[in-house]
């Protein structure tokens, strides 16, 4: 049998499965609620995973082995915590956002936003803010299915062939089901993806050319003793940043703001909540393992003795150990590397599934959260939008939205990591408003675009920095990731400006 | 103090002294996660496992644990 076709069969068996599962487990309701927020029905279990799968993309499976083969073991520390740390961020979000959806019939973010303040503009600015900083999260999506095929076809089947085929199955299962498919396909493919991940990494030390645990720890720590430590990796200040940067951010990705509404009552988001941090600790060690141990692997690089011989194959030249290594965007290919050395092609093909099912469990989520955003809350600030009419536009935007997905990842610009860090701190300036808005009854909408729009500037001038490729000064991060010092402002902006809103509006009446 | 006076604290202050304390056992576990007096480690634990992310990964578990007690009495009444 060929390698295309045993690849085809199991990715056919897979896609298929999906397809089921999300007719089956669709809603025989017509109504928008219930397409986008599944009838607020969700039990505690098919909550926990669709919460997991939804933020386990991509970025979990090649991005953190991609990082932990060029970091090493230090890339846990990066993750781990702060990912632990969502389950309370759950906690103290999802059981308002939760209440608040159920007696005020919220379905998007906006929506809660907008509503709680009495500003339509604070909504429209926070819904933008989401759906400007989820799309290049999304195009990481297929990219990474775009990968993953490529590589463990041999490029028999093209990168941009492999997303835009994943693309068009997700979108299948989307328009037909809404909220509610995805949450069942997302139950099928955490189970799927988890189990196949652990299953992967266990072959890989048993096989006979890797010898076992102790045996693999003994020839890295002989070759590349700096993957253990995190000295000369990670300063305790950056992975302090991450730390904190994960239970800021993660509930403010639309797809898991949307989620706190499904849940069919508040003991459903108290689960969750525990076993977030239950199972993190070890499901984060796997893909870590997988990227620091990728740096035993005999990729034949060795071979280019020369600058000159390894920049012509397309890798780095590392000037100060005189050797070849894989640039940076090859090295989110360490996991199909990896497989296609260490794995035959059927278990090479069941593992890509695996993680095609992080991808799409995330994806299908993005999209879903951002085409009822556009429909509630985008589309009636232009034009009327009759209810009856929602769940079709809805349906439309997410061919719409998948589409751009698509176009965003044909050509990608930086690795999966540096993508999502960039959208990440663009969406954690939006956790002060969020909070204020929950608990806070002092909040004034026009503090909270202030704090937005304050956030936002200063996430623009680092992808400026970026771009023009100066540094930002050490005066503004001190050491810290430079999310750290945009959070802390954007929380004394909105702390500042509402007492000085409250100030002059004491004035003005007295 | 009283609730109007709880109300000109910072939006971020935990307002009641249950959930100072909670707020003081997170932040701990967070900075206690930092192991800054151990950071150029290189200690495994059966030849393949470094000993800090074993001490990581026990912090973690000490989190789940706080999360689930938290979680029985949060918001139950309101």
């Amino acid at each position: 049998m060929s390698d295309l076709l045993t690849i085809g069969i199991i990715l056919s068996i897979y896609l298929i499965v999906s397809i089921g599962i999300g007719i089956y487990g669709r809603s025989k309701e017509s109504s928008a609620e219930d397409y986008f927020v599944a009838s607020r029905k969700i039990n505690p279990w098919v909550l926990f995973c669709t919460l997991a799968a939804t933020n386990f993309s991509a970025f979990f499976f090649l991005g953190f082995a991609g990082a932990s083969y060029r970091a090493g073991w230090g890339f846990y520390g990066i993750m781990a915590m702060g990912t632990s740390l969502v389950g309370l961020s759950i906690l103290l979000l999802g059981i308002p956002i939760h209440k608040l959806g159920k007696e005020k019939g919220y379905v998007t973010p906006p929506e809660l936003i907008a509503g709680e303040t009495n500003s339509k503009h604070l909504g429209w600015l926070y819904g933008t803010v989401l759906v400007v900083f989820t799309l290049p999260y999304l195009a990481t999506q297929p990219m990474g299915a775009g990968i993953l095929l490529e590589t463990l076809s041999g490029g028999e089947i093209p990168y941009f062939t492999g997303a835009l085929l994943l693309t068009c199955v997700m979108i299948i299962y989307l328009v037909l089901g809404g909220m509610k498919s995805s949450a069942m396909t997302d139950v099928f493919q955490g189970i799927l993806m988890f189990s196949i991940l652990i299953i992967f990494v266990i072959g890989f030390f048993i096989h006979e050319d890797i010898g076992g645990f102790s045996e693999a720890g003994q020839s890295l720590w002989d070759n590349k003793p700096d993957k253990f430590v995190r000295e000369g990796n990670f300063t305790w200040e950056i992975i302090f940043s991450f730390t904190i940067l994960w239970p800021i951010t993660v509930p403010m990705f639309p797809q898991l703001f949307s989620r706190f509404y499904i849940a069919e009552d508040d003991k459903a988001i108290r689960t969750a909540a525990w076993l977030y941090p239950t199972v993190v600790p070890i499901l984060f060690l796997f893909p870590v393992i997988i990227g620091a141990y990728g740096n035993i692997v005999d990729f034949g690089l060795a071979e280019y003795t020369s600058q000159e011989l390894c920049e012509e194959n397309g890798h780095l030249w590392n000037e100060e150990k005189k050797s070849c290594e894989f640039i940076k965007k090859e090295s989110d290919n360490i996991l199909p590397l990896v497989l296609t050395e260490y794995a035959p092609l059927w278990a090479g093909a069941i593992v890509c599934i695996g993680a095609i099912a992080a991808f799409m469990s995330t994806a299908d989520s993005q999209i879903l959260a951002m085409s009822s955003i556009i429909t509630k809350d985008g589309l009636p600030a232009v034009t009327e939008v009759k209810e009856e009419n929602e769940k079709q536009i809805g349906r439309i935007l997410i061919i719409i939205l998948a589409i751009i997905g698509l176009v965003l990842a044909y050509d990608p610009p930086d690795t999966i990591f540096d993508i999502v860090s960039q959208a990440f701190t663009g969406l954690a300036v939006l956790f002060p408003t969020t909070v204020a808005v929950l608990y806070w009854k002092r909040v004034k909408a026009n503090s909270c675009i202030m704090s937005i729009i304050v956030g936002e500037i200063l996430v623009g001038w680092s992808y400026w920095s970026a771009k023009t490729g100066n540094a930002i000064p050490d005066w503004f991060t001190q050491g810290f990731h430079f999310s750290t010092p945009v959070i802390l402002i954007t929380i004394l902006t909105l702390w500042i400006s509402t007492e000085i809103e409250e100030r002059l509006s004491n004035n003005a009446s007295s | 103090m009283n609730k109007d006076t709880w109300e000109l604290l910072p939006f971020w202050f935990p307002k009641s002294q249950n959930n100072r304390n909670w707020a003081f056992v997170f932040i701990l576990l967070t900075i206690l996660s930092i192991d800054w007096w151990n950071w150029g480690s290189g200690n495994r634990l059966g030849n393949w496992i470094p000993v800090w992310i074993i001490y990581l990964i026990v912090i973690q578990f000490v989190l789940a644990y706080s999360v689930w007690k938290f979680s029985k009495g949060w918001m139950k009444d309101e």
